[in-house]
């Protein structure tokens, strides 16, 4: 319940419009109710006038009845047609107003429901963006997804169609009951008798209804998951010819499937001939008992008509009742699990607090450490290093060493447990985290491309870029003199709906998204690794010439690359264990030397085996 | 707004065939459907029949006794009519009773039999069709085939047709029984249901054009979030969440609009019809009343109230018949993207006079071998080459040169164009491809496990086999710890599994039936340095007796193989054993070049460093 009442704060901009189209709709409801009586009016008028020819002008026989007539000239013998005319008018005048005000309130409530909807789906949409790295590092995103679509649905529902049922239907309930006791009430107590045996049944059966179903869609989320998985592998499954071992497989499913879908629909085959078979007894006994009170005389003819719409007016919203407010319950379940999502800090991208951007500079790591969240040991231990403006660096290291946490750390996605990191002498901190990242263009090693031309892929962070931007990124990204293989060239789709491309192609499409937005720092994590070697080379020859004077940090394990670095940082096991330039590096005679030499002997081993070749090869 | 009137929804020439064909699933239970039906028509005749029975009631049981008890007192009156009402009432009430259980019970057994029928057909066709069809069509997209289309096909000729068999047979005799007591009420209710009936489809077909453009938008709208929770990193480094939470903005905007539309409509529905059905019920009092003033002995109370619950109920019928009527329109697509799939025609079949492949020995041959995916592009000319039993073959070359088509033309995933691939020396199109398949082992480059254990999944090609036949496998591909893990659960997606792990499975499962050939195509590239390193110094043992294609950058690999081939843009440029093409200095030996100083890097960070 604190769920829902979370829901009603969330939506208290729209309460007003919500408790409008409430009272509309009752009041409607209401009008519901009232119809019978004008047909009442005239049936007894007919009647009484036409059987009893003392009689000059209809009387109204209560409450309700009086107060309509009151709204018609007259209904007297002399003019029968013209009061029946009337009458005519009266009904379809309420009909009139009843259907206008069902459909305002039914359009109030859904503009309403998909405002706030779109509200819900927005934030949560913003959230996700927002959200710090460190959210999305726990969450698949097959759940995230559920829950911004299937659980969002299930919250409209509840807004759009759950509550105005529940509201619609009481009120009918209840109006119906009104009119029948301002009628007579023992006949009214009668009518109603078995009514709660009915709502009693409906409760029990919807809730074990939903249990059943509960099964009946595990079973079919288990047959969706073995074609899933029968999709996924099909290639395994052509290669060892298991077609048919997969056919039975499936079948057996299907048919489990099957079984309980056939169960599930046996609950509702028994469920409303049952539940007829009261609501029958209980109009029978209201026919009857309506048939006695008529022959003595307590109530007219035209009120036993409109009881024998109340009767049955009265006995389906109960059944209906028991359905929508089981299916309610889910509604609690989404809201909690929304929640979660909306209930999380957005990440700090101190926008506010900085109108002024700082002058990048130098960047100084500060004796800084680091440790994930899920782990005990330090992802990196005291580093510090300086990288001047305009210098290549490249960090090398075995895997796991660190090499991209510095990374992380760089464009503020973590934030360091201790020490500092200055750029131009100013911390980190102190910059927005947008303007940071604009200034570090960074390339991933898993290059994600979104769904859309290669264009819009390169042109992603610069939406407005001129053709001969992108031209001048991809050449640089050395994508340019293969895009023509594609079918549309730079218009290809990618992913999904269009090619696919193989992960150095990927690469270098995320390079030259990156290199489009002109940073200051540039940093590659291994960002060429499924490049083959050649291209990496013309790779790199190009981005000297686009990021000169600029500085750039390659995450590499290839010595070709840091060969020519201004500067290496050598990290083992989160610490800086050396750092200087390749030339420094070899006199200091420790790790980086060590690499060195045994890559040295490896190619020595290739040069000796040319040779062996050469000689003859015996 | 002009794009959204550009969703046109005139399927009249599809709906006749689309039906047809779902009716033909639906007689496939001639027993249930015919009983069904009859139970409906019971059903709605039964509802049709109360307000006259009602009326009836009134005039001879209910009047007669306010006259008579107004003259004679109470006492007087003659009871004995009540009764027979009571028991023609009580028996209406047992024949609907028992006609909801049974048109439940077979609506529901036609419908479950239906759905699990179309979606057998589907997935017996999905394990026929081959890979270009593969190639084509995302996962994802057949899925929703199989689970959701399925399920609105099969929802029109179950729960659609209750809505139209209640509602045709309850108009129908609702008419022929206001007709026998009132011809000219009769009339006037008969033609207020054209008028009716158009409005009522007039506005469903708007219901349904905008919860289409919904449906459609929320899964534009799905993949958005999809995409951008994916994608989340590059969003956040390249500073773009705020444009593409504008865009999302936008999207979801137009999903606001698209859905406010299908209910503004669906909130006019009611009121309106219902305003409809009040006019004809107005006109019927007005004129029943006049008749009965006039005297017309025909004109009773009963039938007064009767024609006026007729009137006013009219709408009924009329909704489930436009429900029904919106429910097949709006299951057509599904209907048409079923039967397209279950009329697709495998791209490659067995021969009818195709024979089983005996034990095969394992020579190789391509004979002129020419293949193209498309039209436009020929992936592979003229291949020619001739491998030997038991010898070991590694492709080189750049991704997209042609080295998986060749391996996957081996074991005919496609049909080439010209020329032939020979196994043992006979055309591989005059054997069964099963039994081509049965006797080659494949490893893929990312590695699928089934949901089981670890056991099933090794055993897949054989299920029957011992348990030592399993650790042997184990110990070939390297993986002699996982003999403790055989009974471990591996999830749907092989959870719980590292990708090196899922690899090690899958070689184990390749090596299971001893094949005669051994395809490993990419079968390292997607696992860890660790389990790399491992498969690589099992190699020699994995492709032991048998002819081996093995498509991988680890130059240990490569050397070692009896033949290296190196393919670009769909030829074999070189080929030759790793000395003789060493020596020729062509682009192998830049290939090898250029890997070796990449790998010795890496070997020597790991090698010096502590991490790993």
């Amino acid at each position: 319940m604190k769920e829902l009442l979370r829901l009603f704060t969330y939506i208290k901009q729209w309460r007003k419009l919500y408790i409008l189209a409430g009272c509309m709709l009752a009041f409607s409801m209401v009008l519901r109710v009232i119809e019978p009586r004008v047909i009442q009016i005239a049936v007894d008028g007919v009647f009484a006038l036409y059987e009893d020819s003392s009689i000059e002008e209809y009387t109204p026989v209560d409450g309700v009845t009086s107060w309509l007539y009151g709204m018609i000239p007259s209904f007297e013998r002399s003019e029968l047609v013209l009061g029946l005319v009337y009458l005519g008018l009266l009904f379809l005048g309420i009909a009139a107003i009843r259907g206008a005000l069902m459909f305002f309130s039914a359009t109030i409530t859904a503009s309403t429901t998909e405002k706030a909807v779109k509200k819900l789906r927005d934030d949560l949409f913003s959230w996700l963006q927002y959200l710090p790295m460190k959210f999305h590092s726990g969450m698949t995103t097959g759940e995230l997804i559920q829950r911004c679509t299937g659980d969002v649905d299930t919250v409209r529902q509840f807004l759009g169609t759950q509550i105005v049922e529940v509201l619609r239907l009481s009120s009918l309930l209840l109006g119906s009951m009104w009119m029948m006791y301002t009628i007579h009430p023992l006949y009214a107590t009668i009518s109603i008798a078995i009514l709660p045996f009915i709502g009693v049944s409906a409760w029990f059966f919807f809730k074990k209804e939903r249990q059943v179903w509960d099964r009946h869609e595990k079973e079919q989320d288990k047959l969706s998951s073995i074609v899933q998985e029968n999709l996924a592998g099909i290639r395994v499954v052509q290669a060892f010819a298991k077609e048919q071992t997969e056919i039975e497989r499936f079948e057996e499913q299907n048919e489990r499937k099957r079984t309980v879908g056939i169960e599930h629909v046996n609950l509702h085959a028994w469920f409303w001939p049952i539940s007829d078979m009261l609501i029958n007894a209980q109009i029978i006994v209201a026919i009857f008992a309506g048939g006695y009170f008529a022959a003595s005389g307590e109530i007219t003819l035209g009120q036993l008509l409109a009881f024998y719409t109340y009767a049955v007016l009265v006995t389906w919203p109960l059944r209906r009742i028991g359905r929508i407010v089981t299916q309610m319950g889910m509604a609690v379940v989404a809201v909690s699990r929304i929640t979660a999502i909306l209930g999380e800090r957005k990440e700090e991208y101190g926008e506010e607090e900085h109108p002024q951007m700082p002058e990048f500079g130098d960047i100084e790591f500060r004796n800084v450490s680091f440790r994930y969240t899920d782990s005990d040991e330090h992802a990196l231990h005291d580093v510090s290093f300086t990288i001047k403006h305009g210098e290549r660096v490249a960090v090398l290291g075995p895997t796991g060493a660190g090499k991209s946490t510095i990374i992380s750390l760089l464009l503020r996605f973590f934030e360091p447990e201790s020490g500092e990191i200055l750029i131009g002498g100013v911390n980190l901190n102190k910059f927005p985290k947008s303007y940071l990242r604009k200034q570090i263009g960074t390339v991933h090693q898993n290059a994600f491309l979104f769904s859309t031309t290669i264009r819009n892929n390169i042109a992603y962070a610069k939406p407005h870029a001129s053709d001969r931007e992108i031209v001048h990124a991809a050449t640089s990204a050395h994508i340019h003199g293969i895009v023509d293989i594609f079918p549309h060239g730079y218009e290809t789709m990618v992913g999904e709906k269009g090619v696919t491309l193989s992960g150095g192609q990927k690469q270098r499409v995320a390079l030259a998204r990156t290199l489009i937005t002109d940073p200051q720092i540039l940093v590659l994590d291994d960002a060429t690794s499924a490049v083959d070697t050649e291209t990496e080379v013309a790779i790199q020859q190009a981005l000297e010439k686009h990021m000169d004077g600029k500085t750039s940090v390659v995450v590499t394990h290839r010595l070709t690359a840091v060969q020519d670095a201004d500067k290496v940082l050598v990290l083992d096991n989160g610490k800086l264990v050396e750092q200087g330039s390749h030339n420094e590096l070899l006199q200091l005679n420790g790790f980086y030397k060590k690499v060195y030499s045994i890559q040295a002997s490896l190619e020595e081993q290739i040069r000796k085996e040319e040779r062996h070749v050469r000689d003859g090869g015996r | 707004m002009s794009v959204m009137e550009d969703v046109e929804y005139k399927d009249k020439g599809r709906l006749k065939p689309f039906l047809k064909r779902m009716f033909s699933y639906t007689l496939k239970y001639p027993q249930w459907f015919w009983r069904f039906a009859a139970f409906m028509v019971v059903v709605a005749a039964v509802d049709a029949a109360f307000p006259f029975i009602w009326s009836k009631y009134i005039d001879l049981a209910v009047v007669p006794a306010i006259t008579g008890a107004k003259t004679g007192g109470i006492e007087s009156v003659d009871d004995s009519v009540f009764w027979w009402f009571a028991a023609i009432y009580v028996a209406v009430a047992m024949a609907q009773i028992v006609g909801v259980r049974l048109f439940i019970k077979y609506a529901g057994l036609i419908e479950e039999h239906v759905m699990a029928d179309l979606r057998s057909g589907l997935f017996r066709k999905l394990q026929e069709l081959t890979y270009s069809y593969y190639d084509k069509n995302a996962q994802g997209w057949l899925l929703s085939r199989i689970t959701s289309d399925t399920g609105r096909v099969t929802e029109v000729v179950s729960w659609g047709l209750v809505e139209a068999i209640w509602g045709i047979v309850n108009i129908v005799i609702s008419l022929v029984l206001l007709f026998t007591c009132s011809v000219e009420l009769g009339l006037i209710v008969a033609v207020s249901l054209p008028v009716l009936f158009f409005v009522s489809v007039r506005i469903r077909m708007l219901i349904l054009r905008y919860s289409r453009k919904a449906r459609k938008l929320n899964s534009e709208m799905t993949a958005n979030y999809n995409e951008h929770i994916d994608g989340v990193a590059v969003n956040k480094s390249t500073s773009q969440e705020h444009r593409v939470i504008s865009e999302f903005d936008e999207l979801s905007g137009q999903m606001k609009w698209a859905s406010y539309k299908a209910s503004y409509y669906t909130a006019m529905y009611m009121p309106l019809v219902i305003f409809l059905g009040a006019i004809v019920a107005v006109i019927v009092m007005g004129r029943a009343g006049a008749l009965e003033i006039s005297g017309d002995p025909e004109m009773t109370v009963g039938v007064f109230a009767m024609a006026v619950m007729y009137a006013t109920n009219v709408f009924i019928p009329i909704f489930d018949i436009s429900v029904f009527y919106a429910m097949a329109q709006g299951a057509i697509s599904a209907g048409e993207r079923i039967f397209t799939l279950l009329d697709e025609e495998p791209e490659i079949e067995d021969s009818p006079d195709a024979k089983q492949f005996d034990s095969i020995r394992g020579d190789v041959e391509f004979e002129n071998v020419t293949f193209q995916y498309s039209a436009e592009k020929t992936v592979l000319h003229d291949v020619s080459f001739s491998v030997p039993a038991g010898k070991t073959v590694a492709l080189v070359g750049d991704t997209g040169g042609g080295k998986s088509t060749i391996v996957r033309l081996i074991g005919r995933y496609y049909d080439i164009h010209s020329g032939r691939v020979l196994i043992d020396g006979i055309d591989i199109r005059d054997r069964t491809r099963s039994s081509l398949r049965k006797q080659m082992g494949v490893v893929l480059q990312t590695p699928h496990v089934f949901s089981g254990t670890i056991r099933d999944n090794i055993a897949y090609g054989n299920n029957s086999c011992t348990e030592e036949r399993i650790h042997e496998v184990l110990r070939l591909a390297g993986a002699e710890d996982m003999i403790a893990r055989l009974s471990e659960r591996v999830g749907e997606s092989g959870d719980g599994l590292s990708s090196g792990e899922k690899q090690l499975i899958s070689i184990a499962r390749a090596l299971l039936v001893d094949p005669r050939i051994l395809i490993m195509d990419e079968a390292t590239s997607s696992v860890d340095t660790l389990t790399e390193a491992r498969i690589q110094q099992g190699i020699a043992n994995i492709v032991k007796g048998r002819t081996a294609f093995i498509i991988a950058h680890r130059l240990s690999t490569i050397r070692n193989a009896d033949i290296i081939m190196v393919v670009r843009k769909g030829e074999i440029i070189e080929k030759g054993t790793h000395a003789s093409l060493m020596a020729s200095k062509g682009v192998y030996h830049r290939l090898y070049t250029l890997q070796l100083q990449d790998e010795s890097t890496e070997q020597a960070l790991n090698t010096v460093g502590s991490a790993t």
